[in-house]
């Protein structure tokens, strides 16, 4: 009806009205609209497709920890990548680093095709003329590379006719191989250097130390030479292997870490194990560093402290053990067990303690610049956390890298140091406890295994031969390869070999480490087909030497450099390295690099190395081949490949493998054995004064670089595979190098590395007890030696339960007192325990071998054939005396009667009781013969300090100063065997005084005094100098400090692959300076801003980080401030930047020459505006 | 603005931020990046390490550094002995995922979810880029993207998590510093870590935000720097947005009771007119007989 509120209004009204309270009605907020509430998997970031992804596990290509990632591919496509949740290692978790890893795979820089350089490089003396690295950048900008793109058989060929010119020039001019008494090559007169790679994996690595041998060089090395050269050193000569003494893992039982690096940074996947002994058992974590590292962050307490001082902490903390703490160390019963465990004789002691007299808090204080309180504290918690003083109840952890390594005196002091500190503190071989270098490289401990550690050692650490030794090794080969209790050593030998106990039956570490030896060098006879010995074989007095095997210690990576510029190398192999980067005092690398007549580079982009080369391989990268990887704690993991390599890019063992086929034709490469006419060796056995004749072994050389194929577990995942077969350079591997042995299983075809169990051992099976104890992965992967993850521990069950344990295995019981690790019994096929009781120092050097004086390796097996076609095909016989009598037999028959059905698998090598007690550790190691211990010494030693002193007064140079006094006394530091470590400065030394007081090591090493003198002529008058201490710097601008370097989480090393992956980039653009508050406020320096660090060597700026985290320290009672720079940029890439390593020193560790990087001297001052 | 349905702070998933085991390796900044299929972009340096300095539409996770000086005790055999320096602490940084967020109350269209889960969503398909989000939020966290305007932030992956999967950066982080669970029993946690003496950011926040969050930052007396440094101008509520919120009731229900107020009188007065109609039609009635003067 009409008038006033119709119904419709009414409802209409009623209707806003309710709308309006907006109630909320269930899960429709806004009404009428689709209201979402689920995403499917992968839906905001694109990646819905996952569940059709093919996954394959892939080892990170960046650290050593080892992580496994999951590579998921559709076609060949990455779709993602995450941590896999199945390893034992990282548990699905990953860095940065590894999580953005696969941006390296499919990038836009990646090299795909062969090139070679057609624009001319820049002249070294206009590279080491640059005073400054804007002026070294501008000389980069005038010469462009010009890269002609080619195919790989034009740059095959242009490299192998090059290097045959250059080595058949050397051949000539020397005469090489021709020597007085033979044929074989002094490798380190070879004019031609490989370098890299230590992200290479073990069958690519493999091959470039096979590839040197067969070049006749023994200039070889890689990147361990910059990383832990001096902790194998410093450690082998200690523990017996250079290596971590324990696993990963175990740094979560310690009760006190002393961090002298920063793995929250290079290693964080390994930061949960600290993390998680901080939890369980409350860990006190102390970082030394003169920087707040990320570490730091983590740690209870930051302990600043001058670079190059790591000594005088260690042995101020051994003072403090001996003489503040009541009662001293060495009255515990703990202790006095040591004593024996570790043959120290109280003599030793009592020297090394004079030693220690010296080094108390005041003085240490005034060196390093760690005030007293702070020190005082540190020692005491270090001390008191040890297993000498707490009746091994609580160990503690001395954990380091490159902060420790790269000095001047990093082997004989530093590391010496930390390793007698844990040996007296009870702190090593047990669990908790024990030395912690963290390697650096996916496949560091791998490569450095491989390449035996360099310079012409053989792969797994067998010492190259000298002409004296290959007659011995002759006539051991006529004894019939024997073990070092079968071998008599011929009185004409004894002197040569260094033995006390020559005859039959007994064995001492001499007679040893040189059956060790000679045992490596038969293994690469008979897989390389080389010959070693005599002609004719059964006089190895008189007979000819001929050896394929090159002689002599070569160059390392740092020396290299000035032997290019003494026209001493024409040619360089560089692979996946780019020491354009990361060598020291980068002018003289890069005028090296500029000068080789043939400079080869094999990478994945274009580094600055690279930059140099006349070719440049493109190699497939990480994820796009297979093979093995051994981490840091020496575990060999199998990396697959996840995509196709880019390109034309090859993996590197098919580069290298390709690489000797070419230098092969084109001449480059000529045996000894080839030039002295040698073709067979006659392998004989002599017994009861006749010879007899096992078999003829055919030289075959050529077929041992025939890859191809693959049977079984070898068949070639791909056709690049098929070409060249990693799987078969792995047995190969296996056969050859004896600390790998046992990493393929031939009796199941099963590659042990590729084992990816998370099962663990129940007590009763091998390593059970050991495994479930201490929560050990002994079916992750396989580990050397035998499988052993925690060396040195002989008594660690003992110790902890009180009692022996017991293991059954092949039949029978095993009594055992540590971790044995497992070895193929020759008889059934089966498992047992290799160590007996347990694994110790130089096992397994130290070996027994049943077919001594009996058969040739493997009983003659064509192991070469074998690794190839799985057939087992005998050439040799057996010679077995039997009551007076020879009999020889073959190989059926023998194995008929004695049961050795698999002689092949294992050589018939085992190990017991005289193996395990022979070698034992000492404290005590001669690092210079013909010297005297400390107190005999001393001295001499004051009479140095007093006689460089004079002639620095004399001169006020301190260059001529050490240059007189190494004159006058005959030598630097003459007189001392260095058995014990002693705080000596960095070659550059921030206090003169300090310097007087204690004269750097540095000029030990004639390669140190190259550098000290200018030479070769070449850089005379070029600034690439060394300032031995302040008043060398007096005319630069600025205020003194001391320059160390250090790492970021989210760069690696060059940076040449982070600085191409976006989001490593965009974290890390531009590198740095960390500059004290104080320093910053009293030269004007705000954040951000530009500053100029000057040193001897030219100038770089760089952007000042400024913060209270860097060290500004008390030395000698002056104020002394320390700089941190960041040297992981340089001038290619999607980032950019200065280059550290321009202004660093090449000086080098006196042992193994890696750089001193981590301690020299400069001035800082505000950048000037132009 | 939405008013929506959202779990309490004990339903739902959470996650326990313990900085105590973070040591800044930016792990969890580049799962993030790299699951949400986000750019990296090109940067320089930045003095306090913190890169990108902030979040972005591009960096949905950041870690943070900050510096001060903080006691640190070494335990000896002697008992205590203290030291103060410098420290520099990491914080990872996302979004905290309120319990009541406010970003989604102030979408003018709806684009905010919350899910069941507690995760906080920005649907970028219907965001129309007005940035109301953005003004809203305590912790400055939706940032607004050059290329398409619209606003992005950390979704608490929830294309994982409703997927039985954990967020990106928990699954990468290498020392397990995100615990992500139950809401109950992250909270729980929480609590128990708040009552051992620890510095606990999450519980017991303004109402503003529902009471809560559901990224719970957690870290012992010495390592809360960091918490302190970070939190000190985030978290409090957003003057403009509550006065929103206050007028909106005040608008909506003032509105609602203004017009049910005007349809009672309108009825009111219908009925009035109604009875006032009946009278005279009744009266005509009366007069067939008579005629009225």
């Amino acid at each position: 009806m009409s008038g006033g509120l119709d119904r419709r209004s009414f409802l209409k009204l009623a209707a806003i009205a309710a709308s309006a309270l907006a109630v909320p009605v269930g899960a429709q907020p806004v009404p009428l609209k689709p209201w979402k509430t689920q995403w499917s998997l992968g839906e905001i970031g694109g990646k819905t497709n996952l569940k059709q992804a093919k996954i394959t596990p892939v080892i990170c290509t960046y650290c050593s920890v080892g992580c496994s990632i999951d590579f998921y591919t559709i076609g060949d496509d990455v779709v993602w990548t995450t941590g896999s949740p199945d390893s034992a290692i990282n548990f699905g978790t990953l860095c940065p680093k590894g999580k953005a890893a696969f941006e390296v795979v499919n990038n836009e820089a990646r090299v795909l095709q062969p090139m070679i350089r057609t624009g001319p490089k820049p002249k070294p003396e206009e590279i080491l003329n640059a005073k400054s690295w804007d002026e070294l950048l501008e000389l980069v900008k005038k010469y462009p590379p010009m890269w002609k793109p080619v195919s790989w058989d034009e740059a095959f060929r242009y490299i192998a006719e090059k290097t045959a010119q250059i080595l058949n020039d050397w051949r000539q001019s020397t005469g090489a191989p021709k020597q007085n008494d033979g044929y074989y090559y002094l490798g380190n007169t070879a004019p031609i250097q490989l370098i890299g790679s230590s992200i290479m994996v073990n069958e690519g690595g493999y091959l470039t130390a096979k590839l040197a041998e067969f070049l006749g060089t023994t200039n070889i090395d890689s990147q361990y030479r910059k990383c832990h050269s001096s902790t194998v050193s410093g450690l082998a000569l200690t523990y017996g292997w250079g290596a971590e003494t324990a696993t990963l893992e175990d740094v979560g039982d310690a009760d006190v870490v002393l961090f002298f690096s920063s793995p929250a940074e290079a290693h964080p996947v390994s930061f949960k194990w600290f993390l998680k002994g901080k939890k369980e058992r409350g860990t006190i974590l102390i970082t030394f560093d003169p920087r707040y590292s990320r570490t730091a962050t983590a740690s209870d307490i930051w302990v600043p402290f001058r670079s190059g001082t790591e000594t005088a902490i260690f042995l101020y903390i051994l003072h403090y053990a001996f003489f503040e703490r009541n009662p001293p160390i060495d009255s515990l019963d703990t202790f006095k067990a040591l004593k024996t465990r570790w043959n120290i004789t109280d003599a030793d002691l009592d020297d090394f303690k004079e030693l220690i007299k010296e080094y108390n808090a005041d003085t240490v204080s005034r060196i390093t610049g760690v005030p007293v309180d702070l020190l005082k504290t540190v020692a005491k918690t270090f001390v008191e956390n040890s297993g000498v003083a707490t009746n091994h109840k609580k160990h503690g952890i001395i954990q380091w890298a490159m902060g420790m390594t790269q000095h001047t005196n990093a082997t004989v002091n530093i590391i010496r140091a930390a390793a007698i500190l844990q040996l007296l503190l009870g702190n090593v071989g047990y669990p908790g406890g024990g030395a912690h270098p963290f390697r650096g490289h996916s496949n560091v401990q791998g490569v450095t295994d491989m390449q035996g550690a360099g310079l012409g050692a053989l792969p797994g650490y067998h010492a190259a031969p000298s002409a004296a030794l290959v007659r011995v090794y002759q006539d051991w080969k006529l004894q019939g390869m024997p073990d070092a209790w079968n071998w008599a050593v011929p009185d004409w030998a004894v002197k040569t070999v260094g033995t006390t106990a020559p005859d039959k039956g007994k064995a001492d570490l001499a007679k040893i480490l040189t059956v060790f030896n000679f045992y490596g060098w038969r293994r690469f006879e008979l897989l390389w087909g080389f010959f070693c010995g005599t002609v004719p074989e059964d006089d190895p007095q008189n007979g000819t030497i001929v050896c394929d095997f090159p002689m002599g210690a070569g160059t390392s990576e740092i020396t290299f450099p000035r032997k290019v510029l003494n026209k001493e190398i024409r040619a360089a192999f560089i692979f996946g390295e780019n020491p354009a980067v990361t060598n020291p005092n980068a002018k003289v690398i890069w005028a090296a690099l500029a000068s080789l007549d043939l400079l080869v580079v094999s990478d994945i982009f274009e580094t600055e190395t690279a930059w140099f080369a006349d070719v440049l391989l493109p190699a497939a990268s990480f994820a796009e081949s297979e093979g093995t990887r051994t981490n840091s704690n020496r575990v060999v993991q199998w990396t697959y490949a996840a995509v196709y390599p880019r390109g034309e890019s090859k993996p590197d063992y098919w580069i290298l493998t390709n690489l000797f086929r070419y230098l092969r034709k084109y001449g480059a490469i000529k045996l000894p054995s080839e030039v002295a006419g040698v073709k067979k060796e006659r392998v004989l056995i002599r017994k009861g004064g006749k010879t007899y004749l096992l078999y003829e072994r055919e030289l075959r050389p050529d077929m041992s670089w025939d890859y191809s194929g693959g049977k079984g577990a070898a068949i070639p995942v791909r056709d690049v595979e098929s070409e060249v077969n990693p799987r078969i350079i792995n047995k190969e591997i296996n056969f050859a190098v004896l600390i790998y042995h046992g990493m393929y299983d031939p009796i199941r075809d099963e590659y042990l590395s590729m084992k990816r169990s998370l099962k663990i051992r129940k007590p009763g099976e091998i390593d059970g007890t050991f495994a479930t104890k201490f929560g050990f992965y002994k079916d992750w992967g396989w580990s050397w030696p035998a499988n052993v993850r925690v060396m040195y521990s002989t008594t660690i069950l003992v110790d902890t339960l009180g009692t022996t344990d017991k293991v059954y295995a092949n039949g029978q019981t095993w009594e055992v007192t540590g971790e044995t690790g497992e070895w193929l019994d020759e008889a059934t096929g089966q498992y047992k325990p290799a160590f007996i009781p347990g694994h110790t120092f130089w096992l397994p050097r130290a070996f027994k071998r049943k077919l001594s004086g009996i058969a040739d390796l493997y009983g003659g097996i064509d192991m070469m054939r074998f690794i190839r076609t799985n057939e087992i095909v005998p050439l040799g016989l057996f010679a077995v005396e039997e009551g007076g009598d020879v009999k020889l037999y073959s190989y059926s028959d023998f194995v008929a009667q004695t049961g050795m059905k698999y002689l092949y698998a294992n050589d018939t090598l085992y190990w017991d009781q005289d193996t395990a007690i022979v070698p034992k550790a000492t404290l005590k190691r001669v690092f210079f013969a013909g010297g005297v211990g400390w107190k005999d010494f001393k001295p001499t030693y004051d009479k140095m300090r007093e006689t460089l002193k004079k002639y620095y007064e004399q001169t006020g140079n301190m260059r001529d100063a050490v240059n007189n006094t190494i004159k006058e006394l005959g030598g630097w530091y003459k007189g001392y065997s260095f058995t014990w470590p002693i705080h000596t400065e960095p070659a550059e030394s921030p206090d003169v005084e300090m310097a007087l007081t204690y004269p750097t090591l540095a000029w030990l090493h004639s390669y140190n005094l190259q550098v000290l003198n200018e030479s070769p002529d070449i850089v005379k008058g070029k600034p690439v100098g060394v300032a031995l201490e302040p008043s060398m710097l007096k005319d630069l601008p600025g205020e003194l400090v001391v320059i160390t370097t250090n790492r970021l989480t989210e760069h690696w090393h060059s940076g040449s692959m982070t600085r191409r992956a976006s989001m490593l980039a965009e974290l890390d653009p531009e590198p740095f300076v960390y500059v004290p508050e104080k320093l910053a406020a009293k030269l004007g320096i705000k954040p951000g801003d530009l500053v100029e660090i000057l040193t001897a060597r030219g100038s770089v700026k760089m952007k000042a980080y400024v913060t209270k985290g860097e060290a500004y320290l008390t030395v000698n009672g002056k104020e002394l401030p320390q700089i941190n720079v960041i040297w992981a940029f340089s001038f290619l890439g999607y980032v950019t930047g200065p280059q550290g390593n321009f202004v660093s020193p090449d000086v080098g560790d006196v042992i193994t020459t890696i750089q001193e990087t981590k301690a020299w001297i400069g001035k800082i001052r505000k950048a000037e505006v132009m | 603005m939405v008013v929506q349905k959202h779990p309490s702070q004990t339903e739902g998933y959470a996650v326990l931020v313990n900085l105590d085991k973070c040591i800044g390796c930016r792990s969890c900044q580049i799962a993030c990046k790299d699951w949400n299929g986000r750019q990296a972009v090109k940067t320089t340096f930045s003095p306090t390490f913190t890169n990108p300095p902030d979040l972005t539409s591009e960096s949905w996770k950041v870690v943070f550094y900050y510096e001060g000086t903080t006691k640190k005790a070494l335990l000896t055999p002697g008992g205590e002995a203290v030291f103060e320096q410098v420290d520099i602490a990491p914080l990872p940084f996302q979004c905290m995922h309120c319990v009541d967020p406010p970003c989604a109350r102030a979408c003018p269209v709806g684009t905010i979810k919350i899910t069941p889960e507690g995760a906080v969503v920005i649907n970028k398909d219907e965001c129309i880029g007005c940035g109301y989000c953005e003004t809203a939020c305590p912790f400055r966290v939706p940032r607004r993207s050059s290329v398409d305007g619209k606003y992005y932030k950390c979704t608490f992956c929830v294309d994982r998590i409703q997927n039985g999967m954990a967020p990106a950066c928990v699954e990468a982080c290498p020392t397990g510093v995100f615990t992500f669970g139950n809401a109950k029993d992250i909270v729980e946690q929480a609590k128990a870590l708040a009552s051992q003496g620890n510095v606990v950011y999450g519980l017991n926040m303004d109402s503003y935000i529902g009471g809560g969050v559901r990224w719970i930052y957690a870290s012992s007396p010495r390592k809360s720097l960091a918490i302190q440094q970070h939190f000190a101008d985030r978290g409090k509520p957003v003057a403009t947005q509550q006065f929103r919120e206050l007028l909106k009731p005040l608008i909506v229900y003032g509105s609602a009771l203004g017009a049910l107020a005007l349809g009672v009188i309108a009825a009111a007065t219908w009925r009035k007119k109604r009875v006032e109609e009946k009278v005279e039609e009744k009266v005509p009635e009366k007069s067939q007989g008579e005629k009225t003067s």
